[in-house]
This record gives C-alpha cells, structure tokens and sequence, in this order.
C-alpha cells in the first residue's frame, strides 16, 4: 500500500485525466441535495458534504435495468445479445460506508449464480473513496465493523488533511494507478495529522447500533407492531438503503426488466391466487429488520446494515430502526 | 438440479428464458387449462415432482408454476394453470403451435427418496392437486417401488375437479384407496361431502411407515396437520408445499424469504418438521 501527498491541483489534474479516459462519476449539488452524476466540469465536484442522498449501488444495480431483448428475425424469436458499455468507470468520493456495502451486494450477486450484470459493472468500476471528517448525528457505522475512514471495498480512500492537501492511500493495484505519477511522499506529520482526522471523526459518532444476540426469540413479540405503528410503507428506507436488493422482474413489451421492489410494500408476498403472507405492516417492518439483523447475518456472516444513517434521515415519519432495534430486547422485559 | 439445457444458459444470465412450444392444450373447467411442452429442439428435460418452472410471455411477465406431469412422462412436460392474472391470462389465449418461455426447473421436489418401500398418503385440496398430479403419475408409473398408497382429493364441487379423466382411473386403480370430497354437489353426487379434514379419521394406515404428502390452500395446512399428528405420523414424515411469490427462483430478489429461507431454494417442498421452527411458514 502505498500513500501520498497530493494537492488540491493535483486533484483537479487527475479528474480531468479520467474525464478523458473513463466514465467519471462524483459527487455534485443538484439544489440543495448531494448526489452522483457524471463529471463535466471537476470544479464542480464536491468534497464537503456528510454523505450523497443516494447510494452508490444504483450504479451496480439500477433502479430499472434491461435485461435482455427478445428479437423477432425473419418471423423468428431470438434473443439479443446483451450490451454493456465497458469503458472503465470511476467512482470519485465514495464514503467508507457505502464502499462497504458493495461487498454485501456481491455475496449475493457472486455466489452460486453469478449476476453477470452486476458482475460486468463491479469489474469495471474504480472505487475511489473520501475519507468522513464530518460525520453525522444520524450516522452509525462504528458499531458494525465499519468506520469513518475505513477502508474496505474501496480502491483507493483520500483523507481531506485540510490546507488543500490530501492524504491518498493506495488499496488496490486499479486504485494505486490512478495516482501514478502525481503528488509526493507524505511524511512524518501528515499520518500524525491523518490519524488525528480519524479519531476525532470516531469521537463524533455516538450512536451504535446493537441488536440483542436472541433477535430471534422476538419474532412473535407484540412489539413488532408497537413498533411498526408510524411506519407509512412508503419504501424510502429500502429505496436509499445501501444494502437493500430485493428486485422484482418483468416485461416492457419484449424487453425483460429488473427494477428494485420494497418488503414494505403490501404487493411485495401477494400472489395471483389472492394470498398475502405479509399483508399486515407490522409483518413488513419485522421482515425488514429481520432481513438485515438475523438472516443475513445467519447466511453471509455479518449484519446487512452499514450504518450510513441514510434511513433515519430520509423517513418522512422519523421511524428509527437502530432504536427500535436495541430497545427490542428491553421492551420485552418491561412487558 | 438444472437440466443441462437451462444450465447452459445460467452463467451468462440466469434470467434468459429456454423457449418451450405448445404441443396440447387441454381446458378442464371454464377457469382450468392443461399445457403440454416441449423445449425447442426437444432438448433432455429432468425435474422432480414439486418441482416448479418461471413461465413467461413477452409483454405479460414471468410467474412460478408448478410442473404437473412426472419425469416418467417421456417426451414432454405440462403445467395446469388457472386463469386469474394477466399472464394467466395470455397464457389462456395461447394455443398448439405457440411458444412461450420457460426457466427451471426450480426448488426441491417432493422427497422420492424417502418415499421408496414407504406408505404414502396424498391429501390435496383445491389446485393443490396440480403438482400432486405430477407425484401420482410418478408412483402410479413405478407402483412396486411403494408401499400402499392412498389419495385424499377435495375440491369445491364436482365441476371444478382437475383431472376428471384420470380421477376416474385413480378411483378405478385395484393399487390405490382413492376417496374424494367436495364442498358441495348436487343431490346426484355419490362421493363425500365436507371438509378434506374429515376424511382422515377414517383412513387405516400404518403412522410409522407413512409419508403424508400434503398440497392445499395455506388455509387447509392447519387442520389436516393436526389431524396426521393425531393419527400417530411424525413430523419429518408430512411433506407440504408452500405457496410464496417466487420471482426468481433463484433465491435473490426477496419476495419468497420467510424466516432467512428462500422458498424458492429450500423449499416449495418441505418436511413439516422443518416448517414448525419458521414462524411465517403456516
């Protein structure tokens, strides 16, 4: 791993290089909201923001994706070939939180059947990362395996030192090349600088998030639909949610689509026979909490949440699952 | 657990659909009809009964649907679908000669492991009847591979039974004890009326030696359970399907997950005594 100084300038140098040379997306103001777009101009990439409004994983994994075609030649059905564009794609400003839960997206998309779209993309993609100096209220990530300037999933991660200089960690061989050739060694003072950044980004995230080790033993409790009361099942928090992937399919004319779906919606379980497992919103809310704190961690080894706080910020009705969540083992012993 | 034909296309997108022609169609009731495939070049085709496929029309979606034919009915598969949605329903308006797309087969089938030397007893209600139908050919195709076997079969009234034309031969088989209930039925109807639930009291079998192969609306699953504990079956020996939205089948998009399982993968089949640790299952 190597690291180095570079220069606000330096930066500026290197967008302008990857415009050229690969599909560049950062972050950017649209009004008054963060979010990642193409880069036309790098004076308009934005480095002081907490988090985008969106995750990364639309990149990956779109809202709505085509599949593939079906094609009628000569009074046949055919299948057209699929066509990704496979111009290396960099992702610039990328927060630790949202790097990481790319690699929950792959132990679903690269595990026994491989999502060759999903797949395609990750192959191609750079993930630079920004270091969080300036977490927020709202954010978590400490309490799950993750940090402020972690460096999982990432490709490379800068560290804003301040001054216009920036501290760039090299991660991965695709990360290091980026950087090649620019800024200079970094020194003594910096890392000192660097590692002060960090802790004091740790310091500021108080809220944790720990769920009781006997979630299980709550499924049946009443609390789930104390909980679940407010909950509007408008789907937001699934829809920002960096590890949310449940999809569903379908056919725009002969096109077949893949477009993300929501548990919190009623449609979700219902079937053409009229049955509805979870037709009950306090079912909803339970499988989504189960989802991400018991069954993907029963089946990958770890829990499907990243701490970005992006749902508790964006629920209309402030519904708070890392509360609902640590408080679910003390309600039982009120009740 | 793919045929060879489906697994050839999997790496490359597990959503890219095998087409499958039209060969028969067969209407049952006015809301039933019978399709009988083929995939296209006649390609090897191997599945287990309670097995299900994604069907597919351009335009109208994808839904899962259960095979209904055994792997012993060579040449051919079928599915029996009811006409209740929009893929249903162009499914309906389909006729010999067209196309559709198909993915699978998915899921576990029914254990006929397990069932070889045993006795089994078959209880479906309503459309429950459509993957059983596939597991009743089955044993009917390799009869001496099973102990004794007995089919409980309940439906609305007599116009809605699937199947009239092999119900018969089963009622007829000297092989296998079939009763038959139905909800209601004019004063002509010589067979049981009432639930499916109150055939079981009746049934003689050996609990130790029998499987209880049950298929039915969610509702049915409850009382006929209750009835086969009391008879003495153990738990690992009531085998039910469950019915979920199994979009994919391939255990990712969410829809089928009860209790951190895909139905889809792990099931539609199971053992009861697998079911009664998920609490969404029944």
């Amino acid at each position: 791993m190597t690291e180095k100084i570079v220069s606000k300038e330096d930066l500026k140098k290197i967008l302008e290089g990857l415009m050229k040379t690969s599909e560049l997306l950062a972050p950017g103001k649209e009004g008054d909201l963060v979010l990642f777009k193409p880069v036309k101009n790098p004076e308009e990439v934005f480095f002081a923001y907490p988090n985008s409004l969106k995750p990364v994983k639309e990149f990956f994994f779109p809202p709505r994706e085509e599949l593939f075609k079906h094609e009628i030649r000569e009074g046949k059905v055919g299948l057209s070939s699929e066509h990704q564009e496979n111009r290396k794609r960099v992702i610039w400003g990328v927060r630790p939180c949202d790097a990481k839960s790319l690699l929950m997206f792959d132990k679903m998309f690269d595990g026994e059947y491989k999502d060759s779209y999903y797949l395609e993309k990750r192959a191609k993609s750079v993930l630079v990362g920004l270091a969080c100096n300036e977490p927020l209220d709202s954010c978590f990530c400490l309490s799950l395996n993750a940090g402020p300037h972690a460096k999982e999933g990432l490709d490379v991660l800068i560290t804003d030192l301040g001054d216009d200089s920036y501290l760039v960690e090299g991660i991965t061989a695709k990360g290091e090349e980026l950087f090649q050739g620019c800024g200079k060694e970094s020194g003594e003072g910096e890392r000192t600088r660097k590692k002060e950044l960090e802790e004091a980004a740790k310091k500021k995230i108080r809220k944790t998030c720990q769920p009781p080790p006997d979630l299980e033993s709550f499924f049946e409790d009443p609390y789930w639909e104390k909980v679940s009361r407010k909950c509007i099942s408008c789907g937001v928090c699934t829809y920002l949610c960096p590890t949310c992937f449940c999809f569903d399919l379908s056919y725009e004319g002969r096109d077949c689509i893949r477009f993300w779906d929501s548990c919190s919606f009623s449609p979700f379980t219902k079937m053409t026979s009229g049955e509805n497992p979870r037709r009950e919103k306090k079912t909803r809310y339970r499988q989504r909490v189960y989802h991400k704190f018991s069954y993907f961690k029963k089946n990958f080894g770890e829990i499907a949440c990243v701490g970005c706080g992006r749902c508790l910020r964006e629920c209309p009705v402030k519904v708070d699952i890392v509360e609902i969540v640590n408080q679910c083992s003390k309600d039982k012993t009120k009740d | 657990m793919f045929q060879s034909e489906f697994k050839k296309i999997i790496p490359y997108s597990p959503y890219r659909t095998l087409p499958a022609e039209i060969i028969a169609v067969k209407p049952y009731t006015s809301l039933e009809k019978l399709f009988r495939l083929r995939l296209k070049g006649n390609a090897e085709f191997d599945y287990v009964p309670g097995q299900f496929m994604e069907i597919s029309i351009f335009g109208s979606g994808e839904a899962p649907i259960s095979l209904c034919s055994s792997p012993t009915d060579k040449g051919y598969f079928e599915i029996t679908v009811r006409n209740v949605g929009s893929l249903t329903g162009a499914l309906h308006n389909l006729k010999k000669g067209d196309l559709i797309g198909v993915r699978g087969p998915f899921g576990k089938g029914f254990p006929i492991d397990d069932f070889f030397g045993n006795d089994i007893l078959i209880i479906a209600g309503g459309l429950g009847i459509v993957p059983l139908r596939g597991l009743i050919r089955y044993i009917m195709h390799q009869r001496k591979d099973f102990g004794e076997v007995q089919i409980l079969l309940g439906c609305k009234s007599p116009e809605d039974m699937l199947f009239n034309d092999e119900v018969e031969q089963w009622g007829r088989h000297i092989d296998i004890l079939f009763q038959c209930t139905v909800d209601k039925a004019d004063p002509d109807w010589k067979g049981n009326i009432g639930l499916i639930t109150n055939l079981i009291p009746g049934v003689t079998l050996n609990p130790m030696r029998t499987y209880a192969v049950v298929v039915g609306p969610p509702v049915m699953y409850k009382f006929v359970i209750k009835e086969l504990l009391k008879k003495g079956i153990p738990d690992r020996q009531i085998i039910l399907s469950l019915e979920r939205r199994m979009k994919c089948g391939l255990g990712k998009c969410g829809h089928c997950q009860i209790n951190g399982i895909y139905v889809c993968q792990e099931g539609p089949v199971f053992k009861y005594r697998d079911l009664r640790t998920l609490g969404e299952a029944l």
